[in-house]
């Protein structure tokens, strides 16, 4: 039940940090560790989105530790969205703007938006106090509009 | 106008207009995720037995590193000439005083049996009989016993 509602939700989320391997790694580590609990999580929606971040960040600080030891390290990148005629935004574009905004702002609109977490269920994974969470989801949509308005201006001209 | 968020209607427009976007498909298999889970569930349980063993291992090796000095029982020959042969000096100082006496009196008399067999024993006296009955001997016990 879990996994179908929040595995998509969870992949979109990792790949904030991984590339696409390691975010599904990441996200099957926070499955198989939900499946180990003997006690079920009071929030499991929050529990899981904890995991993954937990996870993909300790993939990520491995990933750097290797990259300063000369390692390659192959990081697919894929659109984070299905693309649909009748979407109001454009997937590719959507992307592309999210990937424009700093990396705090964006894993909150990840969280808010895509992950369907309240404001107050945010700030306890990332570990910030609400108005913390909240300055930044303001400050990330009018930064979202205004690049999507500029990047309409730049197709239309 | 703000909402539960303090967001205007503009930003929950384009937060609705973003919320239509659906996430890429993750590309996992639940029986991945299953076979991932029943591996973890095999390793936590085989972590188990590993932490029982080796510390067993521990406990064994502590034991054997620790074992007290063997105890070496040393004849005395003090012992042997008051007719107790392989006894220790603890048992020597146990056996003095009247139960010392009396242990001697047993061993002396043990040893005449074995040599000598069973007429070496002093002659018993009968137990006293209840309500002023003679008292049985042991010509009375042969006399019992041949009878039937």
């Amino acid at each position: 039940m879990w996994y179908d509602s929040y595995s998509d939700r969870l992949m979109l989320y990792a790949r904030n940090w991984l590339g696409e391997d390691g975010a599904r790694d990441a996200v099957q580590g926070a499955f198989v560790r939900l499946m180990g609990l003997s006690l079920a999580p009071r929030d499991a929606q929050a529990w899981l989105f904890r995991t993954v971040r937990n996870e993909a960040i300790t993939r990520l600080r491995r990933q750097e530790r290797h990259r300063r030891h000369g390692r390659k390290i192959a990081t697919r990148q894929i659109c984070w969205f299905e693309s649909h005629p009748e979407d109001l935004i454009d997937a590719r574009t959507a992307h592309e703007v999210l990937m424009t905004l700093p990396e705090n702002q964006r894993e909150v609109v990840l969280l808010r938006i895509w992950g369907q977490l309240s404001l107050k269920q945010i700030a306890r994974i990332v570990g910030r106090p609400l108005t913390t969470v909240h300055s930044r989801y303001k400050a990330a949509l009018a930064a979202i509009k205004e690049r999507m308005q500029q990047s309409c201006r730049t197709t239309t001209d | 106008m703000q909402n539960d968020n303090g967001l205007n209607p503009l930003e929950r427009e384009l937060e609705a207009a973003l919320g239509t976007l659906a996430p890429t498909q993750a590309g996992l298999s639940r029986d991945q995720v299953m076979f991932a889970a029943g591996q973890a569930s095999i390793r936590r349980r085989n972590r188990i037995w590993q932490g029982v063993s080796s510390g067993l291992v521990i406990l064994l090796l502590v034991s054997i590193i620790s074992r007290p000095e063997p105890v070496t029982i040393e004849f005395h020959p003090e012992v042997a000439a008051i007719g107790v042969p392989g006894v220790s000096p603890a048992t020597k100082t146990v056996i003095d005083g009247d139960s010392g006496q009396a242990f001697r009196q047993y061993v002396r008399t043990r040893r005449a049996v074995l040599e000598r067999g069973l007429d070496v024993l002093p002659a018993s006296t009968p137990a006293r009989m209840p309500m002023g009955e003679p008292p049985l001997t042991r010509e009375d016990l042969n006399d019992l016993l041949s009878s039937t």
